[in-house]
């Protein structure tokens, strides 16, 4: 049948865009993977993997997530002008993601490309979703322990200490006597403010 | 007037509440109950390698406490949060070598 041919169309689209991907051939790959979609628009696998091959096209290596973050905290640069294929990324993982919600690889990949995009908070939330699906999955561990870190450092404190999930990981302190602890190497740290009341506005109407 | 009857230094620093938790591998956070602020204003905070010293703030409240772990002292943020009248602190881990 029609349905047939195309599922199988795809999956050859797949398998020869996969060759090109590991040649390193990001474009080529995405030409194949954009036919087999033609072909088969239900097969998360073609979305999911030309959400890769856009992230790699735009780093040229694996190492995207680190660059990104030297990147932030020299300031020298946005990644706006690269905005383009993160947001194609973006979305081939929420197709895959609609054809199949258990699919960790495209929530990991979506967070990857939404970490790019600033969208640091969603990005989040992709890769707690990943830890539900594959616990202890360690690329996810990494990346959420950055993205926490990140978001505390732009001062959203509330999106990592109200949505906390793991509160439950105690960790047990030792009251110190009056006196008795070593002051040596304190550092004082600085207070911000934040969760400020929402003030109500006494204009008249 | 008795002067015992004010509420204020002479009782002594209250200890405040304290949640600790890992939140990530590398990645310790800290919640102090501070009901009786409204702000920041001469509140301290100190932290060490495995300690963590909260004061001022007129003595109403001291906590100094012992963590059984090596926190980045140099990387630790915090901030009051004035809605929950909570001190946040965020303290990533030294990586174990
Ligand atoms: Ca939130």
């Amino acid at each position: 049948t029609e349905g047939q041919r195309g599922r199988q169309e795809a999956i050859a689209e797949k398998d020869l865009g996969n060759g090109f991907f590991k040649e390193g051939k990001y474009e080529r790959a995405i030409e194949c993977y954009t036919r087999g979609i033609a072909a088969d628009s239900a097969n998360a696998l073609l979305p999911a993997n030309r959400a890769m091959a856009y992230l790699k096209v735009q780093k040229g290596d694996g190492k995207a997530t680190l660059s990104y973050y030297s990147e932030r905290s020299s300031g020298s640069r946005e990644p706006v002008e690269c905005a383009l294929e993160y947001e194609e990324a973006e979305r081939d993982c929420t197709q895959a993601i609609l054809l199949d919600g258990s699919y960790s690889k495209a929530f990991a990949r979506r967070g990857t490309a939404r970490t790019f995009l600033g969208k640091i908070n969603e990005a989040k939330q992709d890769f707690e979703t990943v830890l539900l699906l594959e616990p202890g999955n360690k690329q996810a561990v990494t990346e959420l322990s950055r993205v926490k870190k990140e978001l505390i450092e732009k001062g959203c404190w509330d999106d990592v200490f109200l949505d906390s999930t793991q509160r439950h990981n105690v960790v047990k302190p030792v009251d110190n006597p009056p006196q008795q602890g070593s002051a040596k190497a304190l550092k004082k740290i600085f207070i911000e403010e934040t969760g400020h009341l929402i003030e109500t506005i006494d204009a008249p109407d | 007037l008795d002067a015992s009857d004010s509420v204020g230094p002479r009782h002594g620093p209250e200890r405040p509440h304290l949640n600790l938790w890992l939140e990530a591998p590398d990645l310790l956070l800290a919640e102090v109950d501070l009901p009786k602020l409204d702000g920041a204003q001469g509140l301290a905070l100190e932290i060490g390698e495995s300690r963590l010293v909260v004061g001022g703030s007129q003595q109403l409240y001291r906590l100094d406490a012992t963590i059984p772990l090596r926190v980045d002292r140099e990387a630790s943020r915090a901030a009051f949060h004035h809605r929950r009248k909570q001190l946040m602190v965020s303290m990533p881990l030294l990586a174990v070598s």
